[in-house]
């Protein structure tokens, strides 16, 4: 098994989408690509609503991802160790596979018996730990995030603290929705630092709607456009292979 | 609260326990104190398999660690066949003790600087295992017996060095305060131990307001029972020790100052020919006087010279132009 990239869109919102097409479409077809989708809610000042929290969880479960509704001062906890623990998961459940292709069916790490688990689970945290990571992350910036901007930068400053702690290549695309002209704006192309990032919120002022199915829809064109082509050829070990 | 299962059966190894009382909970498991073969032990269910598992696979590192700071010992690793599904588990010895901030607090005041040699001695038998503790803070560390020594729990947060640390803290982390990234090594927990050291002398957490240093400086100066250990602790959150035992002797030195406190810093404890305490403090305080005569005297010698210079110019002046 070579070491291939692990792929990732973090969508942090505080809202319902209202615009477009359902976001957990775009993220279904995410998955399709080895993309995970991890969705945060923020739930400061109510706008979330049992329907935005629904949506959240609807969004993460079709994109293979994890989701959390957490208040804005949870925000840089959270978003790191959703992160990772999807990183954990993704490879996870790509190992879970290999074990059933193996082993037959039901054969999962969690069915084998402690002394064989406990080496898989090395094997795991090594991956995780040394893996090529690429986060796009997509940020909603519609009239009501406007007190949420700061604790958004900050929680961003920290995940690529925590993911520049690791052995392995972190790279970030950021992005933020609704764009002027389009669903949404691309401020950073693949890069393995964040510092266009304070840069890009300073400058922007949260207004509009929230289109976020459209803005998945394009984030995730522009991820499935810049990845190397034979990642089709071969769909199901296309995490690993790709890069071999 | 769901009462807690009556009777735990592992399912690969078969023993059973039965449960006696919940000892605690985390974001991890729930702990109970259970009963098995006429003994007490502690057993932990971890909500997800994963985690758990990779908390006994350092605890099955540490098994062999020797020294004066404990940890659990590990009994039994297994999965337990529960109404809601399999879960995994596993046996180590209950740890009694009272929680090192409390006990500081309330009756340990002197004790703490010895704790903290405990705690510093056994981190660096850790590094050297080649983990980090990680998500370290006084909710881990009891203090348990008479004489009081420390002990650990929760091997969560431990890491590989050279790895991102698993589990943290904010209040005790090196990323949070600005100071550093998550990278595992000694530094990571020696950062932690600063800011914990504060939070038991001054009974509770610091919180990072502004500018970290000044922040760290500022609560440190409030802290009379922390005077003698400033200049370690500063050193230990600006990431100046390379490994636990320096800070060690840095303490252990800062330690013995605080004991004979007329004794100069450099001076080992037990080095031969060394004057007794008393007589360098009687000793110390003409010389402090003495210097400042010394000092007096320079100004005045300077104030005469350079007016009797300017006397000499302007006399020189007044001649060229007569
Ligand atoms: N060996 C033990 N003996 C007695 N009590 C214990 C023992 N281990 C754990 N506990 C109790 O159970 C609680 C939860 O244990 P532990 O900290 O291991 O769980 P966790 O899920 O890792 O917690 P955290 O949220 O701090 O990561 C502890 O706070 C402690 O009170």
């Amino acid at each position: 098994m070579s070491t291939g990239t692990l792929r990732q869109i973090l969508l942090i919102t505080d809202g319902c989408s209202n615009e477009g097409r359902e976001p957990a479409l775009a993220a279904a077809v995410a998955r399709e690509h080895n993309i995970t989708v991890n969705v945060i809610g923020i739930l400061d000042h109510g706008e979330l609503g049992e329907h935005g929290i629904e949506e959240v969880e609807r969004i993460a479960q079709a994109g293979g991802g994890i989701h959390q509704v957490v208040y804005a001062r949870d925000l840089s906890k959270t978003v790191q160790m959703v992160t990772r623990q999807a990183m954990t998961q993704t490879i996870q459940q790509v190992v879970n596979k290999e074990l059933t292709h193996i082993l037959g069916p039901e054969q999962m790490i969690d069915a084998l018996p402690p002394e064989k688990r406990s080496k898989v689970v090395e094997v795991v945290e090594n991956l995780s730990e040394t893996m090529a990571l690429e986060v796009l992350i997509l940020v909603d910036t519609s009239a009501s995030m406007k007190s949420k901007i700061g604790a958004v930068v900050q929680a961003l400053r920290d995940l690529k603290l925590s993911l520049g702690s690791r052995i392995g290549e972190n790279r970030f695309s950021l992005w933020t929705f609704p764009g002027r002209k389009s669903a949404a704006h691309k401020h950073m192309d693949w890069s393995t630092d964040l510092t266009a990032l304070e840069r890009a919120f300073s400058r922007l002022s949260p207004q509009g709607t929230t289109p976020t199915g459209p803005a998945l829809e394009e984030a995730l064109s522009y991820m499935v456009g810049s990845l190397p082509e034979n990642l089709f050829a071969d769909d199901d070990e296309g995490m690993f292979t790709s890069y071999a | 609260m769901p009462n807690p299962p009556l009777v735990i059966r592992g399912k690969w190894r078969g023993k059973e326990y039965r449960v006696l009382r919940e000892l605690g909970r985390g974001t991890g498991g729930i702990v109970y104190e259970v009963s098995h073969a006429q003994r007490n032990f502690a057993l932990k269910v971890g909500h997800d398999s994963f985690t758990l598992t990779s908390e006994i696979n350092v605890l099955k590192l540490l098994q062999k660690a020797e020294g004066t700071v404990l940890g659990p010992s590990l009994y039994d690793v297994d999965d337990w066949v529960s109404p809601s599904g399999v879960r995994s588990f596993y046996v180590m010895n209950v740890i009694k003790g009272v929680p090192v901030h409390h006990y500081v607090r309330n009756q340990g005041e002197e004790w703490l600087p010895v704790l903290v040699m405990q705690l510093l001695g056994f981190l660096d038998q850790l590094h050297k295992r080649g983990y980090v503790f990680g998500d370290l803070k006084p909710e881990h560390l009891l203090v348990t017996g008479s004489p009081p020594r420390l002990v650990w729990f929760d091997a969560g947060g431990m890491t590989p060095i050279g790895r991102a640390v698993k589990e943290y803290t904010e209040l005790y982390d090196r990323g949070y305060w600005q100071m550093g990234d998550r990278r595992a090594n000694p530094e990571y927990d020696l950062f932690s131990t600063s800011l914990m050291i504060l939070h038991m002398a001054q009974g509770k957490p610091v919180t990072l307001q502004q500018d970290p240093l000044t922040t760290f400086i500022h609560q440190m100066e409030r802290t009379p029972l922390l005077t003698p250990y400033r200049t370690v602790l500063k050193n230990a959150f600006l990431g100046r020790y390379p490994s636990a035992q320096a800070m060690k002797k840095d303490w252990f030195i800062a330690w013995q100052k605080d004991r004979f406190p007329g004794k100069t810093r450099r001076a080992p404890f037990s080095q031969p020919g060394n004057t007794s305490p008393s007589r360098r403090t009687t000793a110390n305080k003409p010389k402090k006087g003495w210097r400042l005569l010394v000092k007096v005297f320079k100004i005045i010698l300077f104030l005469i010279l350079s007016s009797f210079l300017s006397l000499l110019a302007a006399l020189y002046l007044i001649y060229q132009v007569l």
